[in-house]
């Protein structure tokens, strides 16, 4: 090539390659100069990121103070899904080997949570022991989208003892993210239980830390931190000892049944609830069998769950607010005031039990008669409490009317939800009238089932919670309080944020002679020479106003045991209720535990007790 | 060594200190899994001191002689490269590396030079490059090579390859009219080839090359997968403004954002730690290297030295170009390093030895009287 032609050759190139570096840097300045700005947010965007810190939940205490639930620190093994972007199957399965899970497990908890944001960290392991925790960090370099979290995790240092009182935690279904504002997808909400009604006081607002991240979304760096606001305490009107004793007292006499020779059946679960009659407020309620809630927090919950559902006792049934059973003649104070209030009857009129009594037709036989003993011959009103006598009140309830006995009955808290603050609510049982049964069976009402209404059998339902009630109302003379667990919300600051007073649930008005020979009746069955619970509080100090019940529900099976009472029977604190399923008569079966809880309540020992 | 071009050889030595500096930012954090944060700093720094021994030698034997040699590195390539294809190690879907010990060697950057050797010495002879002739000789050297980098697949280095034959042609005096032609054909073949590929009824291109390309229009639907890489480049350039976020202060590089930071993408940590000065700083720094390698052209005793310093000149700049185009989103997604900066043996050596080659023609350049 000639030489003027390659130096032609040589300008040009060095030309179009001077114009090449001019593009390449006039790109640079429109990147870096003209959306300088926008590309240093996008910067920014990628390396912050905001991480919620989960608020503390709000500590339970009883009425002494004394820690039902609150928090301690655990390690969360947590996966952020966006920060899963290379090698996904290799660092689950790493991960799967530190944990002891399954791949498909862990698989299972990023799938079932679709709805998440890929940057918010997915708890795959709660609670995890510190050197898993270790084991995950040693190994953060293979583990990308891995992060070891600390966050409170619930406890529940008394284990079973009021579980039904507080209910438990489980992880957030859909429907509760949909109706509850502002819940991570794999938070932990109440699912029963206090821990349920008071979900809203008790989870507190959690906080965010703006964090800078890497490309695998491993916080390196926190920028900046809105710490969390705790949730509120609650202050539970229950007395954690007391609640210890009843569940005590009612799984040794349950497992002393279990024993007993001769029986018809094996006893199943029970229930107490004892009231403060001044207020309503719960100051034991146990549904025994009962549960460990710390155990719904574990890894293998599901399998704690399937051995609860499999036990034919329904550990998980609140059967003192759930169970509805026929009261047998724990009801007998309600026929009474029906009758002395209908002026059917006066306290001191004398009736001949003879055992026997012909009613619509029908012939209803007293327990002696069934038992071969004796009847009872001449009673009143106080000595026909004092022994139980059935005939007397199926004659004093038939002259009352079904229609006195329901009102009087309704009046005192059955046949509706006492309104109890807890989740679920409390059944409504049932107080049976003529309209109700024509209305459900298409029948209608016999003098027969006045006659089986009147000894608390028949269509009768209550919950031991009701009967509770009924005995509060009892020795208010007619005073009802609505029921309630919650007695202060605090704030973390200290702060009482709500304080319950006493609200009137129904009141039932009924003439002081009425009212004093339904007192004096349930006194001497615990005092009376011939009284029904006399055995099992002849040695306690304390005047106690209560009535046996047992109650038929099967044949071939012992009868439901009752025991309700109030006591000091002249200046009345507490009203309680105890229900042994299939326990056999409430006399024998479950006034000993009444005395045992009253025992616990009024700091005696046990020798006071059978 | 009077006629040493030493402003040649300082723009050299200032963009591989530069380059040092640069790896060290982007993989310090990386090293220190390895238990020493230098680790590939080190590993580059032996790289550029073999590549300066290399140089050294190559300057001591006159260009004419290496010429001579230059079918015999010709075919030893062509062994290579058929070596990399038969038991290579595969990086980002394609077998680029051969295993030589601890070392890897990528055969394609070797192959390079002696394709710049073959072409100098076959297009050298002013009578065979008239008409289609010179084309037709090149093409048949080009051909060969191309195809087993094709194999590979390395489209990088094939777009590289193709440049640095044209730059060679141009200054080997074929018409510029011809060449105009061929280049419009060669583009056409490449259009066809992609819409081929995407439309099923050519595949030549893989898939994942396809993606790139489409990436490359549109990176913002790919985000998460093949538009990843440039989206992330963008960000770290465009962020570093005018005087950039300060050596290691790069949030992009230093928190593992952006991909291949240190090979492919090193000139995005250039942008974000040093901003456009940095990165403008670095184009003047080739702008000198392309001044004084063009120098070196016109002074050339013959047209074998011109020819020979026009192939690695192209092949430098082709380099810098698609690399830098890439991170700027300009060119679509190709493994080609940035000379002298990428983290990499290879290209370091290879680099400095074909300047080797560049000095080596100006030192035996003809006297010039003025």
């Amino acid at each position: 090539m000639a030489e003027p032609e390659l130096q032609r050759r040589t300008r040009r190139m060095g030309l179009v390659l001077l114009l090449v570096l001019l593009l390449l840097a006039g790109r640079m300045w429109q990147l870096q100069i003209v959306h300088g700005e926008h590309y240093a947010a996008l910067a920014d965007g990628n390396r912050m990121r905001r991480l919620s810190i989960s608020a503390p939940r709000g500590a339970i205490r009883d009425r002494e103070g004394r820690v039902l639930a609150d928090n301690r620190l655990a390690f969360t093994v947590s996966i952020v899904p966006g920060g899963l972007v290379e090698d996904r199957e290799a660092v689950v399965e790493r991960l799967g080997r530190i944990l002891g899970r399954s791949p498909e497990e862990i698989e299972a908890t990023l799938q079932g949570n679709q709805r998440a944001y890929p940057y918010e960290p997915l708890r795959v392991a709660r609670d995890v022991p510190p050197e898993v925790a270790v084991a995950v960090e040693e190994q953060r370099m293979d583990l990308p989208g891995v992060m070891v979290e600390q966050e409170p995790i619930r406890r529940y240092p008394a284990g079973n003892i009021a579980s039904h009182v507080l209910g438990y935690l489980q992880l957030a279904s859909p429907e509760d993210l949909a109706s509850y504002d502002g819940y991570r997808t794999s938070d932990l909400v109440g699912r029963i239980g206090v821990e349920r009604a008071y979900e809203g006081y008790l989870r507190g607002q959690r906080g965010f830390q703006q964090v800078e991240v890497n490309a695998l979304s491993r916080p390196i760096r926190v920028l900046g931190t809105v710490p969390p606001a705790p949730g509120n305490d609650l202050v539970l009107t229950l007395d954690l000892e007391l609640q210890r004793a009843a569940t005590e007292a009612v799984a040794e006499q349950l497992e002393r049944l279990k024993q007993e020779a001769g029986r018809q059946g094996p006893p199943g679960g029970g229930a107490v609830v004892v009231l403060d009659v001044k207020t309503g407020g719960v100051l034991a309620l146990v549904s025994y069998p009962e549960y460990d809630p710390n155990k719904f927090l574990t890894g293998d919950r599901g399998a704690y769950f399937a051995e609860l559902e499999k036990d034919p006792l329904s550990p998980l049934f609140n059967r003192a607010i759930q169970g509805a059973y026929a009261p047998g003649s724990s009801f007998k104070p309600i026929t009474l005031l029906a009758a002395l209030e209908r002026r059917v009857t006066t306290a001191d009129e004398v009736y001949v039990a003879t055992g026997v009594v012909e009613i619509g037709g029908r012939v209803f036989r007293d327990w002696t008669i069934t038992r071969g003993l004796p009847p009872a011959g001449p009673v009143n009103a106080v000595t026909a409490m004092e022994r139980s006598v059935n005939d007397y009140f199926y004659v004093m309830g038939s002259r009352a009317g079904v229609q006195a006995i329901a009102a009087t009955a309704r009046a005192l808290g059955l046949g509706g939800s006492a309104g109890l603050d807890i989740w679920p609510q409390d059944a409504a049982g049932l107080v049976p009238d003529p309209a109700w049964k024509r209305a459900s069976q298409g029948e209608i009402w016999y003098p027969g089932d006045t006659a089986n209404l009147s000894i608390g059998q028949g269509f009768l339902q209550v919950t031991p919670l009701q009967l509770a009630v009924m005995y509060m109302g009892l020795a208010n003379r007619g005073t009802v309080y609505e029921p309630y667990l919650v007695q202060a919300i605090v704030s973390p600051t200290g702060e009482t944020l709500y304080r319950r007073e006493p609200r009137l649930l129904s009141y039932l008005e009924a003439s002081p002679s009425s009212w004093n020979a339904v007192h004096q009746g349930l006194v001497a069955v615990t005092s009376g020479e011939r009284g029904t619970a006399r055995s099992a509080f002849a040695r306690f100090p304390v005047k106690v106003a209560g009535k046996t019940g047992s109650a038929q529900v099967a044949p071939g099976r012992e009868t439901h045991a009752w025991f309700a009472a109030y006591a000091p029977a002249d200046d009345p604190e507490v009203a309680l209720a105890v229900l042994l399923e299939y326990g056999g008569g409430g006399g024998a079966a479950a006034a000993p535990v009444a005395c045992r809880v009253l025992a616990a309540y009024f700091g005696f020992d046990g020798n006071v007790c059978p | 060594m009077r006629n040493l071009d030493v402003v040649l050889l300082s723009a050299v030595v200032l963009l591989l200190l530069f380059g040092l500096l640069v790896v060290y930012s982007a993989t310090r954090g990386l090293a220190e899994t390895r238990g020493d944060s230098f680790y590939y700093v080190k590993r580059q720094a032996i790289a550029a001191l073999l590549g300066f021994a290399a140089m050294a030698v190559v300057l001591t034997v006159d260009y004419r002689h290496l010429i001579k040699l230059s079918r015999l590195f010709y075919l030893g390539s062509l062994l290579l490269l058929a070596a990399v294809l038969v038991v290579g190690r595969v990086g980002g879907g394609a077998e680029r590396w051969l295993a030589v010990g601890p070392l890897s060697l990528q055969p394609s950057e070797v192959a390079k030079i002696s394709l710049t050797l073959s072409l100098a010495s076959a297009l050298s002879d002013r009578e065979r490059v008239e008409g289609w002739r010179g084309i037709f000789i090149a093409l048949a050297w080009l051909v060969p090579m191309w195809g087993l980098i094709l194999l590979q697949p390395d489209l990088g280095t094939a777009m590289t390859m193709a440049g640095m034959t044209l730059g060679v042609l141009i200054f080997a005096g074929a018409p510029m009219r011809n060449l105009a032609l061929l280049t419009a054909a060669g583009l056409g073949a490449a259009v066809a080839a992609v819409v081929g590929s995407i439309q099923g009824w050519l595949p030549v291109l893989k898939p994942y090359q396809v993606n790139r390309l489409i990436v490359f229009f549109d990176p913002y639907r790919y985000r998460h997968d093949e538009g990843w890489n440039v989206i992330q480049s963008m960000i770290a350039i465009g962020s570093g403004n005018l005087f950039g976020k300060g050596l290691f202060g790069g949030s992009q590089t230093q928190l593992n954002f952006l991909p291949a930071r240190h090979t492919d993408f090193i000139f995005s940590v250039i942008g974000e730690e040093f901003g456009f000065v940095g990165g403008a700083f670095v184009l003047l720094l080739f702008g000198v290297v392309f001044w004084r390698g063009g120098r070196i052209l016109l002074q050339a005793k013959d047209s074998m030295g011109s020819l020979l310093v026009a192939g690695v000149l192209s092949m430098i700049f082709c380099h810098v170009l698609i690399n830098i185009g890439m991170t700027l989103g300009l060119m679509p997604v190709t493994g080609l390093p940035l000379p002298l900066i990428s983290y990499g043996g290879t290209s370091v050596l290879t680099t400095l030895t074909s300047i080797g080659l560049v000095l080596n023609v100006g030192l035996r350049r003809k006297k010039i009287h003025f």
